[in-house]
């Protein structure tokens, strides 16, 4: 019989002393960092890129492990910040065109409702457009997203609100 | 009509399926991405040196044939500049005076300088 898989924040904190934690984390959470880090990066080379950058980060991380949060709420943070850092960086340089999608998708309306969505979060606010990635896209609850946001869960129905408002006009368009 | 008639939650809850499909697609992880071995050694090369440093300072400390000043050298016991072991208590140096003059001439015949026997 197997043992449970290890706990995250565990597997977080034994990355420096043992190889096979930061594949394990990287395994299971490299497609969510990937999703965080395209939401506001819009481009899937950066966004690969940003995901390996965040997984380097990890297996250099040194400091205590508090088990604070979710795991996942931490890593949306993580990678967050070092996405606006990017973000920034970009806005700085020529913007190269990356690689896009080739896949046919499986749900053609759904597609062109989320392309819709993906083309409408660079003008929102900060706080609306990580609202509307976390509650809707990513499907995490009120409070999840909340933690993540570091943020009251009243705040994030406001947010939350305000971001429909402006998906429902982009859509309706 | 030919927009998407659907509510829009339906529609955004279609849109966040599709959303989640979506995959990295980089590169795995670089296998020095753990612990690179220029950070796991960094911590050596101080180490080893303030241990040569401790053994350099514990070596001095209790180096029994220390360099000692011209002024303070202890001479050796039986020569002729031996000095006497002050009794306990004793302030004063006292010096043997040499048996007799070492001539240079020793230098040249050694064996004009033999202690005579018996």
């Amino acid at each position: 019989m197997s043992s449970p898989p290890a706990d995250d924040w565990d597997l977080l904190a034994s990355v420096r002393r043992d190889p096979t934690a930061l594949d394990a984390l990287f395994r299971r959470h490299r497609d969510t960092v990937f999703r965080f880090a395209y939401a506001r990066l819009q481009n899937e080379d950066d966004a690969n890129d940003l995901t390996q950058e965040v997984f380097l980060r990890l297996g250099r991380y040194r400091r205590p492990v508090f088990r604070r949060a979710r795991f996942s709420t931490w890593l949306y943070r993580v990678t967050a910040n070092l996405a606006a850092d990017e973000w920034r960086r970009r806005q700085r340089e020529t913007p190269v065109a990356g690689g896009e999608e080739a896949e046919a998708p499986a749900n053609p309306a759904a597609a062109k409702d989320l392309d819709q969505v993906l083309a409408l979060l660079p003008e929102l606010p900060e706080r609306q457009r990580e609202t509307l990635v976390l509650r809707i896209l990513e499907g995490w609850s009120v409070a999840e997203t909340a933690a993540a946001m570091g943020v009251s869960n009243g705040s994030v129905k406001t947010h939350l609100h305000r971001a429909l408002e402006s998906v429902r006009r982009q859509l309706e368009d | 009509m030919t927009g998407n008639e659907q509510p829009l939650d339906a529609r955004l809850a279609a849109a966040g399926e599709a959303w989640r499909t979506r995959r990295y697609t980089g590169a795995a992880l670089p296998r020095s991405s753990v612990a690179p071995p220029i950070r796991r050694w960094t911590w050596a090369l101080p180490a080893a040196g303030a241990a040569a440093l401790l053994v350099l300072v514990a070596g001095g400390l209790f180096d029994r044939d220390p360099v000692w000043p011209d002024s303070l050298r202890p001479v050796v016991r039986g020569s002729p500049y031996d000095v006497a072991r002050p009794e306990r208590g004793d302030v004063t140096l006292t010096v043997a005076m040499p048996t007799r003059p070492v001539r240079r001439s020793c230098f040249a015949d050694p064996s004009a300088c033999e202690q005579p026997t018996g």
